[in-house]
């Protein structure tokens, strides 16, 4: 029997479980696609001028929905947004249609140099006007609504006064920009930082989330001797991740849920069981809510 | 603010009053992701120059060169691009002049890769073979030529296939790079003086007939013939845009 298709969410992704999809998967994925409900690539790892590469993502996109996740456009940077690189993401984004596309609360670029990861913002005013002048610019150069992903961060700055949650709030309804809710990134940040993820919450506004990232992390010691967790996607997802999703969807409802892995990467088999995890977990609450 | 970030992520000596409080060291974290992030990045490219200088010394010569030349894009299969001209100044290394050019090859493979595509020569009947070498031809997209002084194929395959070196005659070779068509595969092969020459009439636009005109002999000729014809299936040579066509993009 096929198994009915999970319904559509607000930004296009389906309200079912997707991964991260992995170039070792592709092929085995591609062969039996059904256990994904859709999959999420870096859009960096597809700014190709042609060839077997960009030939791979028109045959995953035409398999799966599709969400492109960015990870350079450093929305949270200083310097104006990169042109080139805006118009690489569109290029993209025209060419394969994808149901969503995403990016972070970071930058990753200073002075024409590129660091390769998202490094923190400063919640003050001032980089408050400037995110959302670069989320407006982005949106309306794409044509289209983006997601805005809540970050992991292992330092505070100096001149932050917004609530990281109040911050996303006040981008997104500035800007209309959906949020990506990182549960992962929420766990890891409230414990480097000691903030309390109830209280987060209550001031996150769910209604704008389009989208729920899920993933491992490790945890170290700082040099002060403190536990540190580190965003690795490295890892299962752990039960505290899942024990969030779960509050989550109880008190915004179902949405699309990602399965993020990039290091260590497991059999695709490991992964589905984790995707089958995930499915448990929203079809649980979703059946104590109808019940 | 976030130049006191990104220099103290290049500089491990550098302070930054950015921080609201590192007495926990935290910041040393973005620092070595940075450096295994681009380590990362450049093993994926350049995998036999690993293999030649060793895991230890290959992740301290990344350390070295991610501090002088950070990425300038975000597209990582494009660093490295400067990685052969470091490894031609970089005094621990220099009993290895080769290096540089087997580091051009792997990155001229990786260009290849994502290279745009590009529509080559009809080669199905006589007919159509004798058209194609009217025709102004073009490189292929994809192609790269790397002329070294050293035997830099063999270098480079011995890294991937046990090959003895010692056998090697340690002469001067030309490196032919470049993608069949849409295909995943990129090849890499030693190409002869012959070749080279036709490579370098077809990147200026010129047609092969133009070349046979100037041909000594008809042995030279047909050589000459044999050559396109096997450069033009593989791919590897392309016709020239026709003039009504430029800047049509």
């Amino acid at each position: 029997m096929t198994p009915p298709l999970p319904p559509i969410g607000p930004a296009g992704l389906p309200l079912g479980v997707g991964i991260g999809l992995k170039r070792e998967h592709c092929h085995a994925l591609l062969a039996d696609p059904l256990p994904v409900d859709f999959v999420e690539v870096h859009a960096e790892n597809f700014m190709s001028d042609g060839g077997p590469n960009l030939a791979l993502l028109d045959r995953i996109a035409g398999t799966w929905p599709l969400s492109i996740h960015g990870v350079a456009l450093s929305l949270g940077g200083e310097a104006p947004l990169d042109r080139a690189h805006l118009l690489r993401l569109r290029r993209l984004i025209d060419r394969v249609q994808p149901a969503s596309f995403s990016e972070h609360l970071a930058w990753s670029s200073h002075d024409g140099n590129y660091f390769n990861d998202l490094l923190p913002v400063a919640y003050d005013t001032a980089t408050l006007q400037r995110v959302i002048s670069h989320v407006d610019e982005a949106q309306d150069f794409l044509g289209r609504q983006l997601l805005l992903e809540n970050p992991s961060t292992y330092v505070e700055l100096a001149t932050s006064t917004w609530h990281e949650a109040e911050f996303l709030a006040e981008i997104a309804r500035k800007t209309g920009c959906g949020l990506l809710l990182d549960l992962n990134n929420l766990y890891i940040s409230s414990h480097n930082h000691g903030w309390a993820i109830d209280d987060w919450l209550g001031r996150f506004p769910l209604g704008s989330v389009r989208e729920i990232h899920l993933a491992g992390h490790e945890r170290i010691t700082d040099e002060a001797g403190h536990p540190l967790l580190i965003d690795s996607h490295g890892d299962a997802v752990s039960a505290p991740i899942y024990d969030l999703l779960a509050q989550v969807t109880a008190r915004g409802g179902r949405l699309p849920v990602l399965i993020e892995r990039d290091n260590n990467v497991p059999p695709l088999s490991e992964l589905l069981m984790e995707v089958e995890a995930a499915r448990a977990c929203i079809t649980a609450i979703a059946s104590a809510e109808a019940a | 603010m976030q130049a006191d970030l990104a220099q103290a992520i290049l500089d491990p000596e550098a302070s930054c009053p950015a921080i609201a409080d590192d007495t926990g060291g935290r910041l040393n974290v973005y620092r070595n992701n940075y450096l295994i992030t681009l380590r990362n990045a450049l093993r994926t490219t350049f995998p036999a120059i690993e293999r030649l200088v060793g895991e230890e010394f290959f992740a301290a010569l990344a350390r070295a060169f991610a501090e002088r030349h950070p990425p300038r894009s975000a597209i990582m299969a494009r660093y490295g691009d400067a990685l052969p001209a470091f490894l031609d100044q970089f005094a621990p290394l220099s009993e290895f002049p080769y290096l540089a050019d087997v580091a051009r090859v792997e990155y001229s493979r990786v260009q290849a890769y994502h290279a745009a595509d590009g529509a080559g020569f009809e080669l199905r009947d006589a007919a159509a073979a004798t058209t194609a070498l009217d025709r102004p031809s073009a490189l292929h997209p994809s192609v790269s030529i790397i002329e070294s002084a050293f035997p830099v194929h063999a270098i480079w395959l011995a890294q991937f296939d046990d090959d003895d070196l010692a056998q090697t005659q340690w002469l001067t070779e030309t490196v032919l790079v470049w993608r069949h068509g849409a295909t995943e595969i990129v090849e890499v092969r030693p190409i002869d003086d012959r070749e080279l020459a036709l490579l370098s009439h077809a990147a200026d636009g010129g047609c092969l007939s133009a070349l046979l005109a100037s041909c000594p002999d008809e042995q030279h000729a047909a050589s000459l013939i044999t050559s396109f014809l096997k450069l033009a299936s593989d791919g590897v040579l392309m016709p020239a845009h026709p003039p009504f066509d430029h800047g049509d993009t």
